[in-house]
């Protein structure tokens, strides 16, 4: 897997997460705390830099 | 002729017809290839909306927005996850930047996005047999005056919600208030109790006697009052 596959795969999974977050607020079954998806987005970024990093080592 | 798909299964694909085994040769997808699952994936999204949008329009359904965007971004996670393995997809990621935005807006005023819910200011003057159980508007101003309603002994519960706007209500003097005002961006005021920022709560109740109301009051965007 190259950097951007690790890319493609932390974007798949952040927005796979956000959007359950979401529909499960709008559906009144888990109320979502939008203030963490920027912060959940760094770590995201950062994991997927760490993931390329480490596979070209 | 060679597809982006039959390069990216190596050369000979198509022969006499029949679709071949790949060779040992197999090599990832190539950018073709990915652009035209990007193309896809795109082109059904936008055939999905327009089919749900189409549908409210002939009155065919009514689904909600707020259900609808957060619903394509998870199915755009799952196609990103799925074809991790097989390549990059910078056009997907790109794309669910939009997609996550207006899936935020959709959740945080899912009132505006619901079409019944209503456009523009309105008031509300309501009397005991009048009286609703619940008031709503999508965007703009709501007030709703409760200083006309006789409330009866015992507990009448209401909610009261804005998608995108100001919701002001005007609670009786004689009655037993219990409060709850929230909104998902912007300020709540509660019998001079003040909350505001993202996700402002508060929960107030002032003590006037037997008869009892339970207010919900949630807005969107914008800003709550209670008096």
């Amino acid at each position: 897997m190259n950097r951007l596959h690790s890319g493609t795969l932390v974007a798949g999974f952040f927005y796979l997460g956000v959007g359950i977050a979401l529909l499960l607020d709008v559906l009144d079954v888990w109320e979502a705390d939008l203030r963490l998806v920027l912060p959940i987005a760094l770590v995201a970024l950062g994991a997927s830099i760490l993931l390329s990093v480490r596979q070209r080592i | 002729m060679a597809t982006g798909f039959d390069r990216g299964r190596g050369d000979g694909v198509v022969e006499g017809g029949a679709l071949m085994e790949p060779g040992p040769s197999f090599e990832p997808p190539s950018p073709t290839t990915n652009t035209m699952f990007a193309r896809l994936l795109f082109g059904a999204g936008l055939l999905g909306v327009g089919l749900v949008w189409l549908g409210e329009l002939a009155d065919w359904w009514n689904v909600s927005w707020a259900v609808v965007f957060p619903s394509l971004l998870i199915a755009l996670g799952l196609a990103l996850v799925v074809l991790s393995p097989s390549g990059a997809y910078p056009a997907l990621i790109w794309l669910g930047v939009p997609l996550l935005i207006v899936s935020m807006l959709a959740t945080v005023a899912r009132g505006a996005f619901n079409t019944g819910a209503g456009i523009g200011d309105r008031s509300e003057t309501p009397t005991l047999e009048s009286l609703e159980a619940e008031y709503e508007l999508g965007m703009g101003d709501l007030l709703v005056d409760l200083t006309g309603v006789a409330f009866p002994e015992g507990t009448t519960q209401l909610r009261v919600t804005v998608g995108i706007g100001k919701l002001a209500v005007e609670m009786p003097a004689g009655v037993t208030a219990e409060v709850k005002a929230e909104a998902d961006l912007g300020s709540v005021k509660v019998f001079g109790s003040e909350d505001s920022g993202v996700q402002p709560s508060l929960k107030q109740t002032r003590e006037r006697g037997s008869r009892r109301v339970v207010l919900e009051a949630e807005v969107g965007i914008g800003e709550v009052v209670v008096r």
